[in-house]
């Protein structure tokens, strides 16, 4: 097809799918803050380069791969929670509900900066993990065995996420406050933690994004800027404030990125910034956002 | 917001605007020539997009595409058709207001995040066009460089290599701005801007065309914003890619926030800051931006309204609106 | 004054599987003042906003100065003459009540004026004051929308929907929330105002409807149940037993 083999074709599927799965991670983070709390994250990309950062400083400690991602995305969600609390909590009262979107732009200004100033301006290496060195194949098609982990432990977090919106009770409360959050304060619930909650669920997921993406990408302290933006044009497609779209989003733009490279390089950024007005002008809501969600 | 009536008392007054100017000729006793042209320039571009956001309540996350337009547009005809300095501004401000137009046009009946974020794919569709695809026009990653040494030879001969005259041809170009901006919020087009901003379905049960009037406001912005950028090709010396991207969009977002979105003079205010901070502070330290970052979110917390938005209610709660009012209707 | 001001023949508006306004025949005379009641869910604001331009009507014709403006969008049907009030406020909150009025007045004057004043409009001001002192604002035009007590912004919104001039006015809910005292008013107000306008009227407030009303038309599940004088409708067993007797 198109003059290249079948199994460099299912080979780049696969890439588009691994690239994909970080951009499920990000966006289905983004999705939930705005969701959640009405608030742009423009911070979103910091805590994704932030979360490749704890990485590469556990990875100074221990061998462990999986204690690394662990404790990284721990303390960068950790991070996160701190941030909610003592900036952008103030800022929910006033009038204007710019103001958050404008604190989470000045934090996207000022983290890359603290990490330049402790790590130097010139991007890191993080090795691949002994275990998922080297590729597998299936028949002729040829698959990397970290881009295979990367899927499986999206997919894992992400059923895992599920689990806890749908059936445990915090969850329950976190879907509520997303749907009405006065009706959740008069029932009695403390609606600040739960939006604390959220907001570090989301910079937990951007954390993993960035954890698991490391080894894969060039980890410098602009990594989270590019990275962003696109971010936006998954939680476009798949729709604002939908987990499900989330997932489908990331791995449509996924797939579009991989394939445009390998065809028409040049053109494959213009492309998924035209997919994304494409998807706001015709249907703005995306894939599975809900109508009136402003 | 402060109401239509008080901001008149406060901005009408057309004193208020030349003590502005008089304070911003001031600058270079105390500030490096360069720094001051590069504020003044921000200065403008910042009120472009309040136009927009401000006084329409159409906000963008992509103002960068009309920056950027009016960046390419004037440097493509300082570079391919050896055009004056006057008509390369002209270019590059048609330009921008053409993009506007057109981008407006299409995505209008959008609001909200979907509308900033509309504007924000186009900006970032125009930035990788002008860095892959288009390289042989507009240079690349590099900018479009290869621009003649600039002056004006009309009507009197200024030489824009030196940062004085640059500097003063910069002022005038943006002080005209001014001046125009201001006769147009103040017109009664402008009073429908703010009508949509409070509430546009009463604006449009009143019988009129809500999506016309945004379309022009928005084509001003786009106009305004683009000037800036041209400005910034003739104060640079050639086209700077950096206009397209959407840090720039960004950065106009905030430098208008931080000033107060609702004051006319609150984004050029916030711009001037944020610039000067840009500038000084990076001489001293090499990473400056973890203080202008940090000095943002303080600022923001300090100013619930922007910086000359918190300073303008607090004066306003001295005078008595009434007292305007009157003005308003017999005396002017 | 026999006039026929505005006429619909078969006016539809169905959402869905629901008919809200089922096959409606309405005739407006100049000069009534009109009301239209019926218990909650009767299609009443859905009526009228098929009348005023809001939404669009499934089928139907709504005719009006010799033409069918059923579908037009609304601000092409205020300018036409007619305007309708909200019945939940909507104001422009952070303008003054001045500004709140004057903008609507603006728009039978001028719309793409770039390079006046928009203080400065001399025929404007004055409809501006003329209003205002029509609606009893006219001490209170100095103070910001959002900040007026409740009463004072129905009044408001009345003086708005007023500003533009229309020669049908459509009053939706006018004394929703209002106290006795200003609801007399608002009575005083819409009588003075029906010797140069026809008006249409949605209410609940029978005191209201009874007091004011030339004629009346009782909706009920989307069409017409009775229309007739304050008397007959009074008098109408059918009417009681549907609406006036469970009220």
């Amino acid at each position: 097809m198109f003059g290249i083999p079948l199994n460099i074709l299912l080979m780049q599927a696969i890439l588009g799918l691994a690239l994909g799965a970080v951009f499920v991670l990000l966006a289905s983070g983004l999705s939930m803050i705005y969701g959640l709390m009405d608030v742009v994250n423009f911070a979103h990309g910091a805590y994704y380069m932030l979360g490749a950062y704890a990485v590469y400083t556990m990875s100074l400690f221990t061998g462990n791969f999986g204690l690394n991602i662990a404790l990284s995305v721990i303390i960068v969600a950790g991070l996160g929670a701190l941030t909610e609390i003592t900036v952008l909590r103030p800022l929910y009262k006033r009038r204007n509900p710019l103001y958050p979107l404008l604190l989470t732009f000045g934090l996207s200004l000022a983290i890359p900066d603290v990490i330049k100033i402790f790590y130097g301006l010139m991007g890191k290496a993080v090795q691949y993990p002994e275990m998922f060195m080297g590729s597998f194949s299936v028949g002729t098609v040829i698959i990397p065995k970290y881009r295979m982990f990367v899927i499986v432990i999206t997919f894992t977090v992400l059923i895992g996420l599920w689990l806890f919106l749908k059936k445990s009770n915090l969850g329950m409360f976190l879907r509520a406050a997303t749907r009405d959050k006065e009706i959740v304060d008069v029932l009695g619930i403390n609606v600040a933690g739960i939006m604390t909650l959220g907001f570090t669920i989301g910079i937990a997921l951007a954390a993993l994004g960035g954890s698991v993406a490391a080894p894969m990408v060039a980890v410098e302290p602009d990594m989270g800027v590019a990275m962003i933006m696109q971010s936006f044009v998954v939680t476009v497609v798949g729709g604002l404030g939908s987990l499900g779209g989330a997932i489908v989003g990331g791995i449509i733009i996924g797939e579009i990125v991989s394939f445009t490279s390998l065809f028409a390089g040049a053109y494959a950024d213009v492309a998924i910034y035209f997919a994304m007005a494409v998807i706001l002008l015709i249907r703005p809501r995306g894939l599975f956002g809900e109508i009136g969600r402003e | 917001m402060i109401s239509s009536d008080v901001w008149k008392y406060f901005f009408d007054e057309y004193k208020h605007i030349i003590v502005a100017f008089i304070l911003i000729l001031m600058m270079p006793l105390a500030i490096p020539i360069p720094t001051a042209t590069e504020m003044i320039i921000y200065g403008l571009y910042a009120m472009g997009f309040n136009i927009a956001l401000g006084f329409t309540g159409m906000l963008s996350f992509g103002h960068a595409a009309f920056f950027g337009l009016g960046t390419y547009g004037a440097a493509i005809a300082l570079r391919y058709f050896n055009s004056s300095v006057w008509t390369a501004i002209l270019a590059g401000a048609v330009l921008a207001a053409l993009g506007a137009f057109f981008i407006g046009a299409l995505c209008v009946k959008k609001r909200g995040v979907y509308f900033a974020l509309l504007i924000a794919a186009f900006g970032q569709m125009f930035y990788f066009l002008a860095l892959s695809p288009l390289k042989h026009i507009t240079g690349g990653e590099d900018g479009l460089k290869e621009i003649p040494i600039l002056s004006i030879e009309f009507p009197f001969f200024i030489d824009l290599a030196k940062p004085f005259p640059l500097f003063l041809f910069t002022f005038f170009i943006v002080a005209v701005s001014v001046l125009l901006m201001h006769r147009f919020l103040n017109s009664p087009f402008g009073a429908l801007m703010q009508g949509i901003r409070e509430n546009e379905t009463r604006l449009q049960a009143c019988g009129y065309s809500v999506l016309f009037i945004k379309i022009i406001a928005f084509t001003v912005s786009g106009l305004f914003s683009g000037l800036a950028g041209a400005l910034s090709t003739v104060y640079l010396g050639y086209g700077n890619l950096g206009s397209l991207y959407w840090l720039t969009s960004g950065r106009g977002v905030v430098m208008t926030l931080l000033g107060g979105m609702n004051s006319f003079f609150g984004p050029f205010l916030g711009a001037g800051i944020f610039i000067y901070f840009e500038d000084t502070i990076s001489v001293m330290t090499a990473r400056w931006e973890v203080f202008v970052g940090t000095m943002v979110i303080l600022l923001i917390l300090a100013f619930p309204d922007g910086i000359l938005g918190t300073l303008e209610k607090r004066f306003r709660k001295t005078r008595k609106a009434e007292t305007s009012i009157a003005q308003a209707i017999g005396n002017r | 004054m026999d006039d026929v001001m505005l006429e619909t023949k078969g006016l539809c508006m169905n959402f869905g599987g629901l008919k809200a306004v089922d096959e409606v025949n309405f005739t407006l005379t100049e000069g009534q003042i009109r009301s239209i009641i019926g218990p909650n869910g009767a299609g009443k604001t859905t009526f009228f906003n098929c009348l005023a331009g809001r939404l669009r009507p499934t089928k139907g014709e709504i005719w009006f100065q010799g033409k069918n403006i059923a579908g037009q969008p609304q601000h092409k049907i205020c300018r036409r003459g007619i305007t309708k009030s909200h019945q939940i406020t909507s104001i422009f909150p952070t303008l003054t009540v001045l500004e709140n009025v004057r903008l609507a007045a603006q728009m039978r004057v001028t719309r793409y004026n770039f390079w006046g004043k928009y203080w400065n409009l001399k025929k404007i001001n004055e409809k501006t004051e003329e209003i205002l002192l029509e609606i009893g604002l006219t001490d209170k035009r100095g103070l910001i929308a959002e900040n007026l007590p409740y009463g004072d912004q129905r009044y408001l919104e009345i003086g708005i929907t007023l500003a533009t001039d229309p020669v049908i006015l459509l009053l939706d809910e006018p004394t929703a929330g209002m106290t006795p005292a200003e609801t007399q008013s608002t009575m005083t107000l819409i009588k003075k105002l029906a010797k140069c306008l026809t008006i249409v009227i949605v209410e609940h407030d029978m005191s209201v409807v009874m007091g004011i009303s030339s004629y009346i038309t009782v909706l009920h599940d989307g069409s017409i149940l009775a229309e007739g004088t304050p008397e007959e409708i009074n008098n109408s067993d059918e009417v009681q037993r549907v609406y006036l007797g469970g009220h």
